[in-house]
């Protein structure tokens, strides 16, 4: 047995001695860790995903009011919709040079709690939802027909329901679910998408039309839409929000997706920063508590201590052996940070996932696991050197005379 | 020259009234390499204080203390945590077995601190002491006999040139002490080690080639307001 071997020997025997304490004492590592990890990873992860998740538009036009509730509505599928628009103004912007694609969006109407969208079977065709990538429909199906009573199925709708082509269904009116609010119109489901990891493969498209003339609707209905997605040429965002947001007082042009987000995400930064102390201040009860642990192991260990130095080892072996305690303590916290993590993340993934379709990737590599993985050492270290600074100094001769 | 040499030794200690109390005052005191020598002592009378200062454990506050030509006293810490390792051995009264771990655990970590020197096989060793069948064992999983005889390996694991034994026998029964101080002094003949025992028990020391009266070799002061008592 070498020193290196016999001080990993007496650090793990020291861990295991004093089991229960060192796992309470790794266990708060872990949940601060855990904690400042999840709150930190899920809010950039989810900033990051929705930001992403704008399916290559870079703006909505829609009824006037609030830019945030348009694109939550028409880009993300959620929250009603602010109003709607004439059919006009979607020709308006379609034909406005600096615009380079335009598609109508309307909603009113669900399936089993999906929300079906009408748009024009051109969005699949044309637009690039992520550079260079179009949308793709599974084998044996296809897109729908502009003039049908049609459905392309969001990929996660799809998993679902277990919609599959050739499928028939009846929507339902509003965008909850309500059983007695069955319309008569029969949908066929002529194919579902590959999934995007977008809002897009959470909702059921049909064509634009099936919306605006499902009976039922008001007539006004039929010549209106929810929204419309809009992707620029250039510059042209400046002049279309000038035209739109400043000079006009009958639409809301959200341009900037991105931008507008960023501002909603910043408004749950309070949230971030209670979780965030709450993280430190778990962080310092933890080093406490692996303070505590070896201090009390320390009075116990005195004697194994002085018998050690009687036997050879240095002062610096002894001290290395209550650090070595210190650091298996924390790097057993730093590992189980990340489990909590995985897990936080795992079921934070799945919420936002069933609720919004954006997919998370939490699990991808980042630099943060790095620096908190190394914040948790020298955190436990730190919380190590009190009692190690005691067991540099263990008296020999008094501890071993109090022995006999 | 000897191989080890005490000259004016002296260490003293605060007593809880503040008094300085000089525990050891050795003008002279040496060992010849091999040699076995047993001091006797009273209880309390500064002969582990003594061992200690040889040992490097403490430092004199006055005094030389030659182990084979080097000082001691002038050894730096890590040259006297060399000094425990290498060159000697110890066998305390309580055994002093690090209770977590094996025999062999207890033998194969007091050799991780002597490096590459050429020590003995620890089974081997715990083999000879007859505790063949209890390697695997725990101290607390053995007689008080056999903790000894584990204590005894311990100290001969790296073939030291010096054994200290402080009251080897104090714990043990008339039979096991015999028994214990036939096997000491059988390993460190076979080694040719010097062997220094210190016992209050008359009988420990009585088949030594040398023996020693502590009380005649130390001679504390007790220093009191400045004055100073002999022989107390």
């Amino acid at each position: 047995m070498n020193s290196f071997r016999a001080l990993f020997f007496l650090c793990t025997r020291g861990v295991k001695q004093f089991a229960f304490s060192s796992l309470v004492a790794s266990l708060a590592i872990a949940m601060s860790g855990g904690l400042f990890l999840g709150t930190w990873k899920i809010k950039e992860g989810a900033q990051n995903a929705f930001t992403l998740s704008s399916g290559g538009f870079d703006a909505v036009l829609g009824a006037r009011g609030s830019k945030l509730q348009l694109i939550l509505n028409a880009i993300f599928h959620l929250e009603a919709s602010p109003g709607n628009l004439k059919w006009e103004q979607y020709e308006i912007i379609k034909n406005t040079p600096g615009v380079k694609e335009a598609y109508p969006l309307a909603v009113g109407d669900n399936f089993m709690g999906y929300r079906l969208v009408g748009t024009e079977s051109s969005l699949f065709k044309e637009h690039e939802w992520k550079k260079g990538i179009k949308y793709r429909v599974q084998k044996s199906g296809r897109i729908f027909s502009d003039n049908a009573k049609e459905a392309l199925v969001g990929n996660f709708v799809a998993n679902k329901l277990g919609l599959k082509v050739g499928d028939r269904f009846q929507p339902y009116h509003g965008l909850t679910f309500r059983e007695e609010s069955k319309h008569d119109e029969i949908y066929v489901v002529v194919g579902i998408l590959d999934p995007t990891g977008t809002p897009a493969d959470k909702v059921i498209w049909i064509p634009i039309k099936g919306i605006q003339l499902m009976e039922g609707h008001a007539s006004e209905y039929a010549s209106s839409v929810s929204a419309v997605l809009v992707k620029l040429r250039g510059a042209a965002g400046f002049a279309l929000e000038m035209k739109y947001n400043k000079q006009g007082n009958q639409a809301t042009f959200a341009w900037p997706i991105a931008a507008t987000l960023a501002e909603f995400f910043d408004r749950l930064v309070w949230f971030e920063k209670v979780l965030e102390w709450i993280a430190y201040l778990v962080g310092s009860v933890a080093s406490l508590i692996i303070l505590a642990v070896l201090r009390n192991s320390m009075n116990e260990r005195k004697r194994e201590f002085a018998i050690l130095r009687c036997l050879g080892a240095s002062r610096r072996f002894v001290t290395n052996v209550v650090l070595g305690q210190s650091l298996i303590i924390s790097l057993i916290g730093a590992l189980g940070s990340f489990l909590i993590y995985l897990i936080m993340s795992g079921i934070a993934s799945y919420f936002i996932r069933e609720q919004t379709g954006v997919l998370l990737s939490p699990f991808e590599f980042d630099l943060t696991f790095f620096y908190v993985f190394f914040a948790i050492i020298i955190l436990g270290i730190v919380s190590g050197l009190p009692p190690a600074w005691s067991a540099y100094r263990v008296d020999i001769s008094q501890n071993l005379r109090s022995s006999t | 020259m000897n191989f080890l040499k005490v000259e004016q030794l002296k260490k003293s200690f605060s007593s809880p009234a503040g008094d300085s109390l000089c525990v050891v005052d050795v003008e002279e005191f040496s060992l010849n390499e091999a040699e076995f020598c047993g001091m006797r002592g009273e209880s309390g009378s500064g002969k582990t204080t003594f061992l200690h200062l040889i040992a490097g454990i403490l430092s004199p506050d006055q005094g030389m203390i030659q182990l084979k030509g080097r000082n001691v006293g002038q050894m730096s810490g890590s040259e006297r945590d060399k000094l425990r390792a290498t060159f000697i051995g110890y066998v305390f009264q309580s055994f002093n077995l690090l209770q977590g771990f094996t025999c062999l655990e207890n033998l194969q970590i007091a050799m991780s601190f002597a490096g590459d020197l050429n020590k003995s096989d620890p089974r081997e060793l715990l083999g000879r002491v007859g505790l063949t069948e209890r390697m695997d064992y725990y101290p607390h999983q053995l007689s008080i006999g056999q903790q000894q005889r584990v204590a005894l390996a311990r100290a001969l694991i790296n073939k030291p040139k010096l054994v200290l034994a402080d009251e080897p026998t104090g714990n043990l029964d008339p039979i096991n002490a015999g028994n214990a101080m036939e096997l000491l002094c059988e390993l460190c003949r076979e080694s040719k080690i010097t062997l220094f025992v210190v016992s209050h028990d008359e009988k420990v020391i009585k088949n030594f080639d040398r023996q020693v009266d502590w009380e005649q070799i130390n001679r504390p002061d007790l220093v009191e307001g400045g004055e100073t008592k002999k022989g107390s």
